[in-house]
């Protein structure tokens, strides 16, 4: 019985890490549709960082979200790449408001945001506030 | 009065001396120390996934949820057979630390809550504590002194 | 001066109480033993208080098998290891006997043995009541960890015995004698510089070998004199290391003459390490399967060395060495002696 266990826990920690792991590709999305040549801008961007892979890009009026994953050999760079991400938005784009993660619980957050966005089964409005929360989250500190 | 103490014997005594597997043991610990942490990642990924806590905020629930579940072994009477089998692989995750003060407890229990508990809980683990905050305090010092010189 | 006392009236072994804890039930010796605890706690509530229950199960069980009142007992002589022989002094509360309390650590059975032996030889007292006892997580707690704190012990470590081992001594011409005691020769404290509480066989191993040599240089005897040479606990290591010593110093053992309770009392079970420790170890082996052998005449005479290791928390983590003690006491199944 305590080594039936031990197997059960194993398989299941190893396939919940196919999860983490399973590629989106690159997806974005706008909320005010006056941000669509941004997107295309920053989406050529990120497919030109060779070190990035699934990336999530919505844009509003204000704010800008970025979320994207780190192929697994780079990640001990992940710091350099973010300041580099980060230099080049702060300079395209001085005027928004930038948000930029490699966390996976934003990224998450933000795949699920692009998928209502892009089947267009959520307002403006709540689109924004989700935004918000996410935006918000990864400020929190531990 | 001669002397009481006799220095010889060291060929006797090392000749039977019993060594640690250590070739043994070292796999053992990684084995199990890696299956610990493999479920330690597990509740952090089911924590990121279903609770509203990021890759940044999930460690310290993580942490509480591992020193618990360590906790229950230890009050089942299994921690103890673990950690002969697996050595550092199950004292050096933070569940070894939940078990050094359950163990504690435990055993203490006889004396009272106050006496007992209270003061021995802390017998084995809280010279972590005491060199845990000891050392971060003078990493912090470092840290600050760098910082402030301009090396960082 | 003859440094072995020679008991001349050869008091006598009347009889056995053995008491054991639930690991101790699973010893291919169980048979030779009468009570068995439950669990660690015996119906008690703390370790300490169930090592003092399971004395008082052995005395009681001593005096039932010995035919033999309280006040018909002269002199109660018990030790064990925890702090100021609590559990010896607690567990003698209950009995109106007068009382000695012994320290030699795991040589305490021998100790007892020895003086209770002296006593009657002596004419100072018609029965003697004398035992060791020892409980597993009561010593781990005082000496090392809790009992549910997962350290890994190394392969030199030693299991300590639960239980008690009580033995009534009178005179020779009882008629329910058993065993006969004719010598004991008084250890002398050694320390061959082993400060590693783990392990505490090859720091005993000294001592076992200097008292047995002494034995056979003051008594006169010779190996040959005896069955079976049986020391306490010194486990795997302490016993081979001990071997060597003595060989060294011109007594030759056979191996299959020279036994060690502590590698016998638990078979080949893996958990025990490198064997078993503790005051109750000797005695419930000596006391146990020991005296059954020796009244079946299965065995006529065997030396009987218990060891001790006369350490305390304190003084280990102050970096001390361990200096080690050890009995022996010549036990025969023949009252007139020379066999």
């Amino acid at each position: 019985m305590k080594k039936g266990l031990i197997v059960v826990i194993l398989i299941s920690s190893i396939l919940s890490g196919c999860v983490l792991f399973e590629e989106k590709g690159a997806s974005h999305a706008v909320i005010h549709t006056s941000q669509e040549e941004t997107i295309t801008q920053i989406a050529e961007r990120l497919e030109d960082t060779k070190e990035l892979y699934d990336t999530v890009v919505i844009a509003a009026d204000s704010s800008l979200l970025i979320s994207y994953k780190v192929k697994h050999l780079y990640r001990f760079d992940m710091k350099g790449i973010e300041k580099d991400l980060e230099a080049w938005l702060k300079d395209q784009y001085p005027d928004q408001e930038i948000t930029l993660s490699s966390d996976y619980k934003i990224f998450l957050e933000s795949f699920q945001l692009f998928e209502k966005l892009s089947q267009k089964n959520i307002s403006e409005k709540e689109a924004l506030s989700e935004m918000k929360k996410i935006i918000s989250l990864k400020n929190e500190l531990t | 009065m001669s002397q009481q103490k006799e220095p010889l014997f060291q060929a006797e005594t090392s000749r039977h001396d019993k060594k640690r597997p250590l070739v043994k043991n070292c796999i053992k610990a990684f084995v199990v120390g890696g299956i610990i942490c493999t479920i330690g990642q597990l509740v952090t990924v089911l924590l990121i996934i279903y609770f509203p806590f990021t890759e940044q905020t999930a460690g310290n629930p993580t942490v509480s949820i591992m020193v618990f579940l360590s906790m229950l072994l230890t009050g089942f009477g299994l921690y103890n057979k673990l950690g002969q089998f697996a050595g550092a692989g199950s004292a050096v995750p933070v569940t070894g630390f939940g078990n050094a003060v359950v163990s504690a407890a435990i055993e203490h229990r006889s004396e009272g809550l106050v006496l007992g508990v209270g003061g021995n809980i802390f017998k084995l683990a809280g010279s972590v504590i005491v060199y845990g905050v000891v050392s971060a305090f003078f990493l912090a010092l470092i840290k600050t002194l760098l910082i402030q010189w301009g090396v960082l | 001066m003859t440094k072995t006392w020679i008991f001349e009236s050869k008091p006598a072994i009347l009889s056995a109480g053995i008491s054991g804890g639930p690991f101790e039930k699973e010893s291919p010796f169980a048979k030779h033993f009468d009570f068995f605890s439950d669990d660690l706690y015996n119906e008690e509530k703390s370790f300490e208080k169930a090592q003092r229950s399971l004395i008082e199960k052995s005395i009681t069980n001593s005096l039932e098998k010995g035919q033999v009142t309280e006040s018909e007992v002269d002199a109660l002589l018990m030790g064990d290891l925890i702090n100021q022989l609590t559990p010896s002094g607690f567990a003698a509360r209950q009995f109106d006997i007068p009382y000695l309390g012994l320290f030699s650590a795991c040589a305490t059975s021998m100790q007892g043995l020895a003086l209770s032996a002296a006593l009657i030889d002596g004419g100072y007292c018609e029965k003697v009541l004398t035992g060791a006892s020892s409980h597993n997580a009561a010593v781990e707690k005082q000496f090392r960890y809790p009992t549910e704190y997962g350290g890994q012990k190394p392969p030199t470590a030693q299991w300590t015995v639960t239980g008690a081992g009580v033995v009534l001594v009178g005179k020779s011409t009882d008629p329910l004698a058993q065993a006969y005691i004719e010598k004991a020769t008084i250890g002398r404290v050694r320390d061959i510089n082993v400060s590693d509480p783990f392990n505490m066989g090859a720091a005993m191993s000294l001592a076992a070998a200097d008292v047995i040599e002494r034995h056979f240089i003051h008594s006169g005897d010779t190996v040959d004199d005896y069955d079976f040479i049986v020391t306490g606990d010194l486990a795997e290591i302490g016993h081979s290391i001990t071997k060597d010593i003595l060989s060294e110093r011109g007594v030759s053992i056979p191996d299959e003459k020279f036994l060690d309770c502590g590698k016998m009392i638990y078979g080949n079970r893996p958990e025990v390490l490198a064997g078993a420790s503790g005051p109750a170890c000797s005695a419930l082996m000596i006391y146990g399967y020991f005296l059954d052998e020796l009244k079946a005449g299965n065995m006529k005479r065997i030396l009987s060395v218990a060891t001790g290791a006369l350490l305390s928390p304190l003084s280990f983590q102050q970096k001390e060495t361990i200096p080690c003690i050890a009995h022996a006491v010549a036990i025969t199944s023949h009252k007139g002696g020379v066999v």
